[in-house]
């Protein structure tokens, strides 16, 4: 699929790949007239399935180029570098999109439906998120009931904020499946044609991704076979837990993309802008922030990376996602902040090309998982599944003793209790986030690396350990916190 | 032990409290329910589990007495073990 750039086996390969869709891109995507549009450019979907990028994470035996996760993050990365709303529809289908069916579909599934999706003549997308069930997914109200008649399943409910909704032609949907296989947990990932009888509602007006598609859909009495169900009937709980880590880490490359377009677009204000007889490239602030920008995209890009090695151990995808996922989203944010501030006053211009970054980062610290509800699981993960690294990182140790004086104490001081204790979950789920990035840039920079790596690296890891001392301060005590969030509440009166 | 905390009383409040954390209806929540795959719910959520029946119950269980418990019946067992201990304290 992919011989259009060339072939793609290996990770050498890879980057040869993206090389070609960055000149492809650089041609063809120009994302403030996606933005005014609302709309990708006609034909661009054709152009990038001809090129292949739509099986990047695809088996080859189903028509994709077998490159998995690492393939995904690495095309997403790319396309993100030109315009996110092209890399959130692209990485939505290689990551949740199709995740579901290549991990966890039968060999019948599997041939019926992922060689038009690696050919990009189908889009896939996903709905979990529900009106009345936000990041909840164990109170699905979408319901999947056996019809003893029939043997057929009727489907009915609806879904929110469904990116690719109004393209997609393949749905991997949630749905709640009690009774199903005689298991009482009762959920499962369905997979559904829009030719179902699937209703897609009307684009979402957005404050950015406006090129994407966002829509709601709507399942009304749909009859589909058994079929279509992945994974066991009735117990399918853990699989949408391992596609939303897949696809989570997908989104969190996209993050990657994005900041370094503002890093980019940055370092040319600064390096062509002068200011008090010199360039602004020369103040000393400036570079500071400019060195800030780029140790985070380092560490950005070695998280992701570590985490598309854990691909195949579900319990460390688990974890090592949602670090990606908030660590990026947030540093993504902070990285186009910094960059249209360095812009001065032009940089609050739409033209900069500043604001349409920072408006298309908000979203991804609330979609797949929104940030602060991940730190929280993160850091009840850390109080049941510790994950104390080995202690020859000898420049990791302050963040790591951080991690461990918080979580013992903690368990010292309060026990169990700890468990129902959101924002101290909160607390140790970021020192655990900041830990474990530092363990990936550690890892990322290899042994032998060159002066520049060496540079970065000491950076990010003097920027993780500030941002660990700073997360291990103790949280106001709860009945002040209390007592303030009362008289907020009082004095708007509700 | 409190003459009130009978085996059946607490395995009765264990399964009132797991429908707070789990869809699975309360008739199919047995004794030898598992935690994980019949009951749908992972580490973090068994934890979370054990958490409120520590405060229900005042257990004051550490987080190394509730460690490889996998059942319903185990969560039990556990919490019939502590006020044991806490009755003859």
């Amino acid at each position: 699929m992919i011989a259009a750039l060339g072939t793609v086996t290996a990770d050498e390969g890879l980057g040869d790949f993206c090389d070609g869709l960055d000149r492809f891109l650089a041609k063809k995507v120009d994302a403030h007239a996606i933005d005014a549009s609302h709309s990708l450019p006609p034909g661009l979907l054709s152009q990038l399935a001809e090129l292949g990028v739509f099986g990047v994470s695809i088996p080859e035996a189903w028509g994709g180029s077998g490159l998995g996760l690492a393939g995904a993050a690495a095309v997403v990365e790319t396309i993100a570098r030109h315009d996110r709303s092209v890399a959130t529809t692209v990485g939505l289908h290689l990551g949740l999109g199709t995740r579901g069916i290549v991990a966890y579909g039968t060999d019948v599934q599997r041939a019926r439906w992922l060689p038009e999706l690696a050919a990009g003549t189908r889009l896939g997308a996903f709905a979990t998120t529900e009106p009345s069930a936000g990041s909840d997914l164990s109170r699905l109200a979408t319901r999947a009931r056996l019809d003893p008649a029939t043997d057929r399943l009727r489907v009915d409910g609806q879904k929110a904020f469904v990116t690719n909704g109004g393209l997609a032609q393949t749905f991997t949907i949630a749905a709640a499946t009690e009774g199903l296989g005689g298991a009482a947990s009762g959920q499962n990932l369905l997979i559904l044609d829009r030719a179902d009888g699937i209703v897609v509602g009307a684009e979402e007006k957005k404050l950015g991704l406006r090129g994407s598609s966002t829509t709601p859909i709507y399942f009304d009495g749909l009859d589909i076979p058994m079929d279509r169900i992945l994974g066991p009937p009735g117990a399918g709980h853990h699989i949408i837990g391992a596609v939303l880590a897949f696809g989570r880490t997908a989104m969190a490359a996209g993050c990657n993309g994005t900041a370094a377009a503002a890093i980019k677009l940055a370092t040319a204000h600064v390096v062509g802008r002068r200011q008090f007889g010199k360039s602004l490239s020369d103040q000393p602030v400036v570079r500071l922030q400019l060195v800030d920008m780029a140790a985070g995209l380092f560490a950005m890009q070695a998280i992701v990376h570590a985490t598309c090695q854990a691909e195949d151990d579900g319990d460390l995808l688990e974890r090592l996602s949602v670090v990606a996922k908030v660590y990026c989203s947030d540093t993504d944010w902070q990285i186009c902040d910094m960059a249209l501030q360095l812009q001065g006053g032009s940089g609050f211009l739409e033209e900069s090309g500043a604001p349409l970054l920072l408006r298309d980062a908000r979203i991804t610290r609330i979609f797949e998982g929104a940030n602060d509800v991940l730190l929280s699981r993160l850091g009840a993960l850390e109080l049941t599944r510790p994950a104390d690294p080995a202690d020859d990182i000898v420049s990791i140790h302050p963040i790591c003793e951080l991690v461990r004086e918080t979580r013992e104490g903690g368990l010292k001081y309060f026990g169990l209790k700890l468990l129902r204790d959101p924002v101290r979950l909160h607390q140790l789920g970021r020192l655990a986030m900041l830990r474990d990035v530092a363990v990936a840039v550690v890892t990322h920079t290899g042994p032998s690396p060159d002066a520049e790596t060496v540079a970065l690296c000491k950076h990010a890891l003097l920027r993780l350990t500030q941002a660990a001392e700073s997360a291990a301060i103790a949280p106001p005590d709860y009945s002040d916190r209390n007592a303030i969030a009362e008289s907020i509440f009082k004095a708007v009166n509700l | 032990m409190s003459p009130t905390l009978t085996h059946e009383s607490v395995f009765s409040t264990v399964r009132d409290l797991i429908q707070q954390v789990s869809v699975v209806p309360i008739d199919a929540i047995t004794e030898s329910s598992r935690l994980r795959e019949d009951l749908a719910l992972d580490s973090v959520a068994s934890m979370e589990l054990l958490s409120m029946l520590d405060e229900v119950l005042g257990l004051q269980l550490e987080m190394e007495d509730v460690l490889g418990v996998e059942t319903v019946g185990g969560i039990v067992s556990v919490a019939l073990a502590r006020l044991t201990v806490r009755a003859s304290a």
